[in-house]
């Protein structure tokens, strides 16, 4: 499940319980700094994805907030501790006011 | 062997950096980079060195998209643990590259990231943990071809 803005995450197809594992993310977004020209000479405003959250059956485990100091398409790799089974949820804001969406199921074994 | 066009360089920027004029681009163990938002950060508050470990490339090709991982020192227990990542760089337009909170379910103190350097500099990287201490880490970066290189 996604919304407006794409992205690709990626988490282990099935963890313990208590288990460390990792979660990959990678947005699309070209980070504008503001300081790039156009053709035309024009300014490209500033854009950057300025805050990224996920969530873990609805308690926050990575909360970002974001400058242009993040590469264009960012990327993050975090770990998350596996407690139970359930949803793993991701949100993310632009200064444009467009607004990505993911979600995915945890499968906790044991 | 030293020629004396050598011998005469030397000497020109030792006396240089005697008066002032080349920075001095090493920094001594216990000291971070003067970064005025992260003394903003601080507030004053100690800012311990150690517990935080960046992994970057010492020379990055290219300022546009610099692997970066940031370790911390920590438990990662119930009480204690690292609650916020705060990044900055020296010499980026904006200084403040991300600040990052972590919640009680961050199984690991780790998080790998890409960012923009706008020119050779160190970055840094402050830890804060669950008893108010704060640690802090930093690393330099030499680059070839800085980020923003559209800035007038």
């Amino acid at each position: 499940m996604s919304t407006d803005l794409l992205s690709r995450i990626q988490v282990p197809p099935s963890v313990r319980r208590g288990e460390v594992f990792p979660v990959r993310v990678a947005l699309a977004h070209p980070m504008e700094t503001g300081f790039r020209h156009d053709e035309n000479g024009r300014t490209t405003p500033y854009n950057v994805v300025n805050s990224f959250v996920c969530r873990y059956n609805g308690v926050v485990v990575l909360a970002s907030s974001m400058s242009s100091g993040i590469a264009a398409n960012p990327s993050f790799q975090f770990y998350v501790r596996a407690r139970e089974p359930g949803e793993l949820a991701f949100e993310w804001h632009d200064d444009e006011g467009r607004q990505g969406k993911a979600s995915l199921h945890l499968n906790v074994v044991g | 062997m030293i020629t004396s066009f050598q011998r005469r360089r030397r000497r020109l920027l030792a006396a240089a950096a005697a008066a002032g004029l080349v920075p001095a681009r090493a920094l001594r163990a216990e000291e971070f980079p003067s970064i005025p938002a992260l003394a903003t950060l601080l507030d004053k508050r100690e800012l311990r060195k150690g517990r935080v470990k960046l992994d970057i490339p010492a020379l990055a090709d290219n300022g546009n998209s610099v692997p970066l991982t940031i370790t911390v020192d920590s438990p990662m227990s119930a009480t204690d643990r690292v609650v916020a990542i705060h990044l900055f760089s020296e010499r980026n337009p904006r200084p403040r590259i991300a600040a990052i909170e972590l919640g009680p379910d961050a199984g690991r103190a780790e998080l790998q990231t890409r960012i923009r350097l706008a020119g050779t500099q160190h970055i840094v990287a402050v830890a804060q943990m669950s008893d108010g201490s704060l640690w802090g880490g930093t690393a330099e970066v030499i680059v070839t071809q800085s980020a923003c290189t559209d800035e007038i």
